[in-house]
């Protein structure tokens, strides 16, 4: 397939690399020649010198073949430009990085949607809405959202006093007229097994949901969560992804102290903010902090670019008394260790954002990827093509792949959980969990790799 | 888990009044408290109310098992009712409600609360189960069918 990447930086040189990689033919449009010497010499792809956002450059570069095209120039205007453009010459799918929220925050006037654009990427948007899905998913370990937020993907913990702790599938089965989600997968002991009917839930599982996004309350009321809120949230770092997530818990009315070491930031921060408490501090000053009721936090969230320095501070947080605490941390050696040490969750920028446009690269018909616990497993959304083999049958009758397992579906505007009795017709978008070794397969089956 | 270890005889009642979802529930819970297995009836059906806010526990086929936690309640009781003319209960599939199975349990009761639900949910899946205790006359009939099915599995 032919690729486009435009903006040869960090994310486009490495985005290009993969996909060169992996077979495709692609073309690296970037205006500065210094940064295009680096893609010639060395990347296996045409390198081509031009703005991007230009319908001649991007002739010259083939976009009338293109089946993919990848936008992560440094301005957001170009990249957009860009993708529009993409749009106009008919290429399938557009990919474009964005670091202003105006496109990717709630409520934006343009949205991805809107453009036309498959995919907005905003990397430190990305952190912060993974930090705030997490957090105010009181007690989840994992959240994503799929079908513009209609059905989501939810992991909590199980605790020896949880009410589902003890229940086997069936059990859990038999109350989906009233609490309707699917397992998809239970991690037990570093493992992640996809349950079957006499599997039972037990204490210190992580449970993985999928439901739609209005069983949410009836779900965390079955899994006796509904009374834990965050309502006290200490913020560890005052850049722009902490000032994202503390703005975002002031909206909804938490009590925020936002800790900052830098001085002048501080000031900034206390300028912009409502309700917030700023305080001028390092972060793993205990005593400052345990004076600032730390001790009572329902979550902490670390975010300075110290990563090091945010698994210390959540460990510390964590034994003088915060219920959760969440951490950035962009290492791989340091995102498997993380779950280790105690701490609730870690979110890795480099990761998420790479690994978002990778995956949604790979597979041309995957509208959106989710990875569960270090990547052991993913979650994909996926549209049945026109020519699904197995379109109208219902579903027990589907030789479906083992290790794979179809959550929930969205036909029109309606989610829905699937029955054995449901049929997935082409058009409908399906979210599916899969093992890694079975993700391959699911592609295959449903005629998207 | 069977379900007459917390639904005995007397709390089945062959006749509910009510035609509405909120009297329907305090005539449900009103068993419960001439018991005093719950002290405050209004509270209960606070408790229920709140819960139904969630989704409707009228789970169609005219069946709803309206459930809730209690902090000062000892066991997990539940009570059987029939309305022969039906109740309005924003059933999922929109039909009035006949059979109405009321859950209610402590607390802290940990999983036993949803192992109930579980198993009153499957044996209300049975269509005959369900057609006898429409058709059924009195609270022995209704009682001996309940046994009966209870047995089964």
């Amino acid at each position: 397939m032919r690729v486009i990447v435009v903006g040869a930086g960090e994310v486009g040189f490495h985005t290009a690399e993969r996909l060169a990689l992996e077979g495709h033919d692609v073309v690296v449009v970037e205006h500065s020649r210094q940064a295009l010497r680096s893609v010639e010499e060395r990347l296996n792809v045409m390198a081509l010198e031009g703005n991007g956002a230009e319908a001649r450059v991007l002739e010259e570069a083939g976009i009338g073949e293109c089946g993919l095209f990848i936008a992560v120039t440094d301005v957001d205007e170009v990249n957009l430009v860009a993708c529009l453009l993409a749009k106009e010459y008919g290429v399938p799918v557009k990919i474009a990085r964005v670091r202003s929220v105006a496109y990717t925050g709630r409520g934006a006037v343009l949205n991805a949607e809107k453009l036309g654009i498959e995919l907005l990427i905003n990397p430190l948007e990305a952190v912060a809405q993974d930090l705030i899905n997490i957090a105010s998913h009181a007690a989840a370990v994992e959240v994503a959202e799929f079908a513009g937020g209609r059905i989501l993907f939810v992991g909590y913990p199980i605790t020896p006093d949880s009410p589902v702790a003890g229940l086997t599938l069936a059990e859990i089965g038999e109350l989906r007229t009233m609490y309707p989600f699917v397992v998809a997968a239970i991690t037990r002991h570093g493992r992640t097994l996809i349950p079957r009917g006499d599997d039972r839930v037990e204490p210190d599982d992580h449970v993985f949901l999928v439901m739609r996004q209005k069983d949410l309350a009836a779900v965390r009321y079955m899994f006796g969560l509904e009374k834990r809120q965050t309502r006290r949230i200490f913020v560890f770092g005052g850049g722009s992804v902490g000032q994202r997530v503390a703005e975002h818990f002031e909206h909804k009315r938490a009590e925020v102290t936002l800790v900052e070491p830098d001085r002048d930031r501080c000031e900034e921060l206390a300028r912009r903010a409502n309700r917030a408490t700023v305080i001028n501090a390092d972060i793993t000053e205990v005593d400052v902090l345990l004076s600032e009721g730390i001790g009572k936090a329902d979550v902490v969230v670390a975010t300075t670019p110290n990563e090091e320095k945010n698994i210390l501070a959540s460990l510390l947080a964590k034994r003088h008394g915060a219920r959760r605490a969440l951490c950035v941390v962009d290492r791989p050696a340091y995102v498997g260790l993380v779950p280790s040490l105690g701490i609730d969750a870690c979110i890795s920028p480099r990761l998420s954002t790479a690994s978002a446009i990778l995956k949604y690269v790979r597979r041309g018909g995957v509208l959106n990827v989710a990875t569960v616990e270090e990547n052991q497993a993913e979650v994909l959304e996926l549209r049945i093509p026109e020519a699904f083999a197995w379109a109208r049958r219902p579903l027990r009758e589907i030789p479906f792949p083992d290790g794979a397992i179809v959550g929930a579906a969205l036909r029109g505007d309606r989610a829905f959980i699937p029955t054995g009795d449901t049929t997935l017709d082409p058009g409908d978008r399906i979210v599916v969990f899969a093992l890694p070794e079975a993700v391959v397969a699911v592609e295959d089956f449903f005629g998207t790799s | 888990m069977n379900l007459l270890e917390f639904l005995p005889r007397e709390r089945i009642l062959p006749h509910l009044k009510a035609r509405d979802k909120e009297g329907v529930l305090a005539e449900l819970v009103e068993v419960l408290v001439a018991e005093h297995k719950v002290r405050d009836g209004r509270q209960a059906v606070q408790v229920l109310l709140d819960r139904e806010r969630l989704g409707s526990t009228g789970i169609g086929e005219g069946i709803a098992i309206p459930h809730g936690k209690l902090r000062d309640l000892d066991e997990l009781v539940a009570v059987f009712g029939r309305s022969p003319e039906g109740v309005e209960f924003d059933s999922m599939d929109g039909a009035p409600v006949h059979l109405f199975f009321l859950l209610m349990a402590p607390e802290n009761s940990a999983s036993t609360h949803l192992k109930a639900l579980a198993r009153i949910s499957r044996l209300l899946k049975d269509r005959s189960f369900r057609e006898e205790l429409l058709q059924a006359g009195s609270q022995e009939e209704l009682y001996e069918i309940i046994a009966r099915e209870d047995e089964k599995y």
